[in-house]
């Protein structure tokens, strides 16, 4: 209802041919709870320029990246008839997840051709290694990408941006049920032909909450308790289940 | 009904873990074995990261063998002195299998070692069972008893530190069972397994023994052993899922006793021959795999090395 209330707000603020470009989003944090499957916001906002005529080069484009995580890409090969890992390349700043949404004269192309025109996520597309001169690198870029495509962790394409009207636009972000927690940065491109003429950044955050939060506190904080009251747990549990087995 | 595992971070149905756990329990109950060997592979098929796998089966372990090991305790069924030997080297083995463990996880073998530890151990003990259990089906078929010597005199008997096992009257060197002890904290620690599968032959066949005495204290060792891998992994690397370990437990408990009973009604030599079966068959599944090229030859490793 509040997002409903305040698209229509932004709608009848609009004025008819240049408008301020203004960014919101639905929610600003995401919460994981116990039953946790995944969490949808909605991304609005107002573009400056009226979108006219269709197949124009001019629309908005929605980037949002999670927090930086070290990830190291590793390698198979066959080794005495067995497939282990042997080479592999760390990558220390690769972003946990990104997700990107673009309209309709830019959603039917290729991602990366897109990104690259506007120089718009190079750090995800080639994430930058650890080290130089690795053999082979395009290889393990293009793997890390892949598998976090596969994981639902990358956008393999552009998810859709609605515009409503000339100036209003919209769009439904889903985040996956093994989204990482941390913090996210949502960015919103306006272009026009080869160039980016607006751009806002807000952040998002994603965390733990309720007992999953406290679980996950309770062993990073205190690894060592932890682990003690793991073990009482079972042997109370397990001691029950001896008890109850042996009345029946 | 999906539940968010807060140390895997990810969701996994709450049926499929508590199914899962039943249905290792029954086999636990029916053939007397932990079940580790088991849940952990099958854990790591569902998704559940290795490492969170292993911490979190060592934690349900640790229920499982308590109420096996109180039982026992109440038929006089424990030697203590043995269990306390064989604890002595299980501890010292679990702690250098933890930080075996992190030492791999960070060049990045971790799943080679484990799956190879598994295709290892499974092959050895589930073509032993299923010679053993074949050989006792046809001795029963002809009716012959076997009468064995009294006592073998072998190499282990002349090893030194000679300690007098009262309860299992034996008078045997402390180095052997320490040793069994130690590779037993080892896998473990890696494997996310009681052990029980290694500890059970090698008392019985190794130490010499009687079988009255060899459940009851394999699962007193058992208890510490998985109690000190729970403490080491939450302490070292953080990895375990209390409540994983909760909701196979939940599912464990209720499989063991129908495992029970059904073992009590149904001929125990076949089914030994079914479990030594299963035991290979998770093997062989484990070594297809490692052999087979992946569809992927990449994978990710993220987060602190």
């Amino acid at each position: 209802m509040r997002l409903l209330a305040a698209i229509c707000l932004l709608a009848t603020a609009a004025p008819a041919s240049a408008a301020q470009f203004v960014v919101d989003v639905s929610e600003r944090t995401v919460a994981i709870t116990a039953g946790f499957t995944g969490a949808e916001l909605v991304v609005f906002g107002t573009a400056a320029e009226a979108q006219r005529s269709v197949g124009e080069e001019h629309g908005v484009i929605v980037v949002i990246r999670g927090p930086e995580q070290p990830t190291v890409v590793r390698r198979k090969e066959r080794q005495f008839g067995i497939w282990a890992n042997h080479g592999g390349v760390a990558f220390p700043e690769a972003p946990a997840f990104v997700w990107v949404a673009a309209s309709e004269a830019f959603a039917d192309r290729p991602l990366a051709e897109v990104l690259a025109r506007y120089r718009i996520g190079q750090d995800f597309l080639s994430p930058t290694p650890a080290g130089k001169d690795i053999e082979a690198l395009d290889a393990f870029q293009a793997a890390l990408v892949r598998r976090k495509q596969v994981n639902g962790l990358y956008s393999a394409e552009f998810g859709r941006v609605e515009f409503l009207g000339e100036h209003l636009f919209r769009t439904r972000v889903v985040f996956p049920a093994n989204v990482p927690v941390g913090s996210y940065r949502i960015e919103v491109f306006e272009v026009r032909d080869a160039n980016v003429v607006n751009v806002t950044a807000s952040a998002l955050h994603v965390r733990k909450a309720g007992l999953e939060a406290a679980v996950f506190r309770f062993a990073h904080d205190f690894p060592i308790l932890h682990g003690l009251v793991a073990i009482v747990l079972a042997l109370m549990a397990g001691w029950l289940a001896g008890a109850v087995a042996r009345r029946t | 009904m999906q539940i968010y595992l807060p140390v895997a971070e990810l969701s996994v149905d709450v049926f499929l873990l508590l199914g899962m756990g039943a249905g290792v329990g029954v086999l636990s109950g029916l053939f007397g074995v932990g079940g580790g060997f088991l849940m952990t592979p099958l854990l790591i098929f569902i998704g559940i990261p290795p490492p969170v796998a292993v911490a979190s089966e060592a934690n349900q372990l640790v229920a499982t063998s308590v109420s096996g090991v109180l039982a026992h305790w109440r038929r006089g069924a424990v030697d203590f002195k043995m269990g306390l030997v064989l604890l002595a080297g299980g501890v010292l083995g679990s702690a250098g299998g933890v930080w075996l463990f992190k030492l791999l996880r960070g060049l990045g073998q971790i799943d080679l070692a484990i799956s190879l530890c598994y295709v290892v151990f499974l092959g050895i003990v589930g073509s032993l069972m299923m010679a053993e259990s074949l050989r006792a089906l046809l001795r029963q078929r002809k009716g012959v008893a076997r009468r064995g010597k009294l006592h073998r005199h072998i190499w282990i008997h002349g090893l030194p530190l000679k300690m007098r096992f009262q309860k299992s009257r034996l008078y045997i060197s402390a180095v052997l069972p320490f040793l069994i002890g130690l590779l037993v904290g080892v896998l473990a620690a890696i494997m996310g397994v009681g052990g029980g599968f290694i500890m059970v032959p090698a008392m019985i066949y190794l130490l010499g023994m009687p079988t009255s005495m060899v459940a009851g204290t394999s699962l007193f060792q058992i208890l510490f052993v998985v109690s000190t891998v729970t403490l080491l992994q939450s302490a070292a690397n953080q990895t375990v899922d209390v409540i994983l370990a909760l909701l196979l437990l939940a599912g464990s408990v209720v499989g063991v006793q129908v495992g029970t009973r059904l073992g009590a009604r149904l001929p125990s030599e076949q089914f030994r021959v079914l479990l030594a079966a299963l035991v290979l068959a998770v093997g062989l599944k484990l070594l297809f795999d490692l052999v087979t090229a992946p569809d992927d030859l990449f994978s990710l490793q993220t987060g602190l090395l």
